[in-house]
């Protein structure tokens, strides 16, 4: 009785919890001028005043740990500082396999404490130090995978600096520790952070592991649930430094010895004034220290953002991969940054470097311009001479020239208009470079040196959604996971989406294995740990000597965020060589989640295309700031062209805590993030996607229709190369405000976009610019004189262009309208069982049975549940849901389904009270072509039987009406008697489903 | 006529250029100095005392020195709250004059101990500029000047 009592307070207490606000702080850590001596001991006199915090539970149970532990915190504005104390009654038996090894991975294997540090809310990276009873400490840096599981990658590259001991006691173990701030990503952090402990025990039986937060799994890794710790008195802002790295030179002296000259680019984002150097190490695959190099004295001014940059030298054996760990070190030598960087270093006494054409060094048929320019660079140390001997062959030509060389430099230029197609070769020393020039394939692609795309020589803007083909001609392509098991199948499908598109370009999957399952096996992401293999290699050449001449080809993708699934950047790096090989017509893409693994893929693709998700959230605020998108974009583009795939969807965020709930962007978000993308020069966008929760939202498919059309009237502008002489100085100060300006002859168009939910006043500054601009879609103008300044409201987005916009081009506010209208057709007068589209997690709680009062209770004989809706109950989908008489019915996804074996389905509905009804509307879907709804029946609950009201036989329709003779009841159901096949999978029966009547 | 004094001048020009050139002995370097430490870091309202060290010859005597900060290069907060005279407040470049110019007597061992209060120093990096004048003793007295600057980098951190 005692212990159900006990158990019902603290379920009490849990759901209490979780339904509070996170807004107060659990805990607070004080701040304290001095540090202890870290000797597992803790009698420094700082510690003495200090609070014990105590109460572990037991991991994914509110129930006390049998082994208690318990912290002291404090810091001291540099460093963190821990004494925990692990109480243990078998002290003989503690387990220590990994010792003192610095960063086992396995440490958390021996008896261990797991101090995890969150510091921003949004819970997407954090940081693990693992200590032992030993002192052995193992640091990590964690990143959501971005699926929305609770999953988090693991970097064991970090490096924080921190230091660890313990004392082992009679009763107890003590570890002492002390973490540097500096090495943690602390941008948008504040002093509240998430804060835990946990605590794996293995001495003494059964094993236990605990947590000072009550976590709801059995898992440590759950960092949306940790406590919320007040770091009191914190001063973040020194620690805030972006570095960047530029390539340098590589030279070899006499004695053979390899040297690197590289440039950090380093910014301050302090916000004040700061003295600072750098420090650094160059660390081998197996994590030795190779060189080091200490520029700070003289110190750096580095007054708030600006960027200078710093000269760093580091010595290596041979050329390879190499992890350069950066600190930012203030002149008083504290460090106030520190950075992991991988860098390929290669020392090549002669290189040749293709400047023109930039592109695959491929002359296509449709470049205006075919001239070649590449540059010779020597290292003087191994080269002397004033002139270089260069050979250029192919096409029965032998050319041979001999280059002067000015600062170890010579520049090779021919124009091979005249030259036939086929390859060619620049020779140089032992150098070869790889020249083609291509005949014509209708539906070329290549990229200009401004990074825009040209198709057919024609610029193009990828403009689109990851997901079906659609007829909206706003859209124009469309990427696709589409995968078979034979590379005929996709010609089929191209012809296929022709019929919907004659005009469709489509994104797909370089990969295609003669296998009879899917997905794959030799393309499995498990197969993508090592190089490319032979194997590989030819199924790619097969596959692209099949599909790369199809016209409704556009680009390849072979990826889909692969450092969440450890895969190697090396094997994206082979398959874009050989797509290049095999297919120099089409580009490929690498797609990334993380920002920085952008940069660490991106030889893996000739695009990078990162999905960066800002996790909207209701009422009206984002997981991350919704200026995350302009930052990845001009992270894609640091390489070379870059795109981007945005959040055009519903999130479901499984780690955020409620009442953290997500929603799709609004109309206003929708266009935000689209012009973030192109006002930092992005050169193309694909929304993700059709097939998650996108449609059921009205504003998403209108407003990236709207988008798309003035994409498609700003094509040229979006393609060429910014004008950097614009200059924007906005009143209050937004350092995130987006703007842009593109010049095509003497036209222009400017994109701006206020990226705060505050309202913001800009001031633009340009030169040679029209005396008037144009609003797009506003019905307005603005005057012009050597620049002009204009009101944002929170959110908004103008573009401005020289040219009013051609007639009948869709205003905002039309648009606006017209998806207020559709919203509002959403509603049906009298559909007792109308609810407007939920949001997602609303369809999660419906699944797990908590149906709100105001909605009726629907069963159904089967529901097929794909990736996109585990966890969902499909049939609320048809409350309010789609109309299939829209032209692009393929984007519905969230419909009814039933399984494929349940050829007579049915579905159950109860009202919440008795009403009287007089007609059922169901929305029919197409699968395949065909109306799959065909012979069905109306019934009706009475006296605990089933009794028909109405009959439909071999319907045709989308939309089916079935009146009824003013039927009173509350329980009803469909019967499907006979479907008619799509296809061979399962396919969307129903998208929504109206009863009219009236509640009596 | 014209041409003739053209060239007398010219010969003048010429013969007091290197009669200075001959006074200034290669090897008698220009006045230097140097600080006793790379950077000086103080917690708030300590005095920041440097230790210069001056490398005269015995023909420059020393003059005059001075302390002063350019607004971006100390906290952004310095100027206003130091209370200390401000220079071109609404010019970027404006100067926040720390010590303003005074006497530097001659030190016997080149060595000079300066201490400069911190009061209302906000906490921060500063990048300072230490100014000293030296004049070149000639036999009518004293000549031309020559002025040194030589950044100070300070932390005042608590």
């Amino acid at each position: 009785m005692q212990k159900s009592a006990v158990f019902l307070f603290a379920a009490f207490v849990w759901i209490i919890g979780a339904l509070l606000p996170a807004a107060s702080a659990d805990l607070t850590i004080p701040h304290h001028r001095q540090g202890p001596v870290i000797d597992g001991k803790g009698d420094d006199p700082c510690w003495q005043n200090l609070p014990w915090h105590r109460g572990f539970f037991k991991l994914g149970i509110r129930t006390a740990a049998s082994q208690q532990t318990q912290f002291k915190v404090f810091h001291d504005n540099w460093k963190l500082y821990l004494l925990i104390e692990c109480r243990e009654s078998d002290m003989k038996s503690l387990v220590c396999r990994t010792g003192t090894a610095a960063n086992d991975q396995n440490r958390w294997k021996d008896d261990s404490v797991e101090i995890n540090l969150v510091p921003k809310q949004d819970a997407r990276n954090y940081y693990k130090w693992i200590v032992n009873s030993a002192g052995g400490i193992s640091e990590t840096a964690l990143e959501d995978d971005n699926t929305g599981t609770n999953n988090f990658k693991l970097d064991w590259s970090f490096r924080s600096g921190s230091e660890a001991k313990t004392v082992l006691n009679p009763d107890s173990w003590t570890v002492e520790t002390a973490i540097p701030l500096h090495a943690l990503e602390l941008g948008g952090a504040d002093n509240v952070w998430r804060f835990n402990i946990g605590r794996n025990r293995y001495a003494g039986k059964p094993r236990e592991l605990s947590s000072f937060s009550p976590l709801s799994w059995p898992k440590h890794g759950l960092p949306g649930e940790f406590r919320l710790a007040e770091l009191q008195d914190l001063k973040l802002n020194k620690f805030l430094w972006k570095t960047e790295f530029q390539s340098g030179a590589v030279s070899r002296d006499k004695t053979g010895k390899l040297t690197a000259d590289l440039t950090v680019q380093l910014t301050n984002e302090t916000g004040d004034f700061m003295l600072a150097g750098i420090r650094a190490g160059l660390y081998d695959k197996k994590d030795g220290l190779i060189s080091s190099f200490t520029n700070l004295y003289p110190p750096r001014s580095f007054t708030f953002r600006k960027m200078r940059p710093v000269p760093l030298k580091l010595s290596f054996p041979a050329n390879g991969k190499y992890t350069v760990r950066l600190a930012v070190v203030r002149a008083d030598g504290k460090a106030l940054s520190a950075r992991n960087h991988v860098l390929e270093l290669n020392y090549q006494p002669v290189s040749v470097t293709v400047k023109k054409p930039v592109y695959r060094n491929c002359i296509f048929a449709t470049m205006p311009d075919k001239r070649i320019a590449a540059e010779i660079r020597v290292d003087p140390q191994a080269y002397n001479g004033d002139t270089i001997k260069i050979e250029f062959t192919g096409g029965g030509k032998n050319i041979t020239r001999e280059l002067p060389l000015k600062d170890n430099k010579a520049l090779f230029q021919y124009d091979m208009k005249e030259l036939p197609d086929g390859t060619y070769y620049l020779k140089c020393g032992s150098e070869s470079v790889k020249l083609r020039k291509l005949p014509y394939l209708k539906g070329e692609v290549w990229f200009g040196e401004d990074g825009g795309t040209r198709v057919d020589g024609k610029p193009f803007v990828p403009y689109g959604w990851a997901g079906g083909v659609m007829r909206d001609p706003a859209f124009n392509v469309f990427s696709t996971g589409f995968g078979a098991t034979r590379s005929e199948a996709f010609l089929n499908w191209f012809a296929a989406s022709r019929k919907v598109r004659p005009d469709v370009k489509l994104i797909t999957t370089p990969f295609c294995e003669k296998a009879r399952t899917f997905p794959f096996k030799i393309f499995n992401y498990t197969e993508r740990k090592n190089r490319l293999t032979a194997v590989q290699r030819e199924l790619i050449a097969k596959h692209l000597a099949v599909i790369g001449k199809d016209p409704s080809l556009f680009c390849y993708n072979g990826s889909d965020e692969p450092e969440g699934k450890d895969n190697i950047p090396e094997w994206y790096s082979d398959v874009r060589d050989a797509v290049e090989e095999f297919d120099p017509y089409h580009p490929i893409l690498i797609l990334n989640e993380g920002y920085s693994e952008i940069g660490e893929y991106a030889r893996g693709g000739d695009v990078r295309m990162p999905d960066c998700y800002v996790n909207f959230l209701e009422p009206d605020t984002s997981r991350r700031p919704l200026y995350t998108v302009s930052h990845y974009t001009r992270k894609a583009r640091q390489y070379g062209p870059g795109w981007l795939m945005p959040q055009g969807f519903c999130w479901n965020l499984g780690n955020v805590q409620p009442p953290k709930i997500g929603r799709p962007p609004t109309f206003d978000e929708m266009r935000n993030q689209a012009w973030q993308v192109f006002a930092n020069d992005g050169k193309g966008l694909v929304w993700y996607a059709t097939k998650e929760w996108s449609w059921l939202y009205d504003q998403i498919p209108i407003a990236s229709s709207y988008i798309g059309q003035e994409v498609k009237l700003l094509t040229e502008y979006i393609v060429t190369s910014p004008d950097r002489s614009l200059k924007v100085r906005t009143e209050p100060e937004d350092p995130n405000f987006q703007a842009m300006l593109k010049r095509v002859g003497n036209k222009i168009a400017l994109f701006a976009v206020n990226t705060s939910r505050d309202p913001i006043q800009a001031k633009f500054q340009f030169e040679n610019g029209p005396k008037l601009l144009h609003v797009l879609g506003e019905e307005r103008t603005v005057e012009c004189s050597g620049g002009f300044s204009d009101r944002f409201a929170p959110l908004e987005t103008h573009v401005y262009i020289s040219d009013a916009p051609p007639e009948g081009f869709e205003t905002l506010r039309q648009c606006k309208a017209r998806l207020a209208a559709a919203r509002k057709a959403r509603f049906t007068p009298e559909n007792l069982i109308g609810s407007g589209p939920l949001n997602r997690q609303t369809y999660i709680d419906i699944g797990k049975g908590r149906i709100p009062e105001n909605l009726p209770v629907l069963t159904a004989s089967s529901q097929h549940r794909t990736a996109f809706t585990q966890n969902v109950n499909t049939l609320y989908f048809l409350l309010d849901g789609l109309r299939p008489e829209k032209p692009d019915q393929n984007s519905i996804y969230n419909a009814w389904m039933p399984q494929p074996k349940d050829r007579n389905p049915w579905l159950e509905i109860r009202l919440p009270k008795e009403a009287e009804v007089r007609e059922f509307r169901l929305f029919a879907m197409r699968e395949k072509g065909i109306i799959q709804a065909e012979d069905l029946a109306i019934q009706i609950r009475r006296d605990g039987k089933w009794e028909e009201l109405a009959v439909v036989k071999n319907n045709q329709a989308h939309r089916i009406v079935i009146p009824l003779q003013n039927v009173r009841g509350n329980h009803f159901r469909i019967v499907f008697s006979k479907l008619r096949s799509g296809g061979p999978r399962p396919g969307r029966l129903l998208s929504e489903v109206e009863i009219i009547g009236a509640y009596r | 006529m014209k041409m003739k004094k053209f060239i007398l001048i010219l010969a003048a020009v010429i013969g007091s250029a290197f009669r200075l050139a001959a006074q200034e002995p290669t090897g008698a370097a220009k006045p230097d100095f140097s600080f006793d430490k790379k950077t000086y870091t103080l917690k708030p309202n300590e005095n920041l005392v440097l230790e210069v060290r001056a490398d005269l010859a015995d023909s420059w005597t020393p003059s005059q020195w001075g302390l002063y900060a350019y607004f971006p290069n100390v906290p952004k907060a310095f100027p206003k709250e130091s209370g200390l005279k401000i220079e071109n407040p609404k010019s970027k470049w404006g100067l926040v004059r720390i010590v303003p110019f005074r006497r530097l007597p001659r030190a016997k061992d080149g060595k000079y101990v300066l201490s400069i209060p911190t009061q209302r120093w906000p906490e921060g990096c500063y990048s300072l500029v230490f100014s000293g004048i030296f004049l070149k003793k000639t036999p009518q007295g004293t000549g031309k000047s020559h002025s040194i600057r030589k950044n100070v980098y300070v932390v005042i951190e608590e």
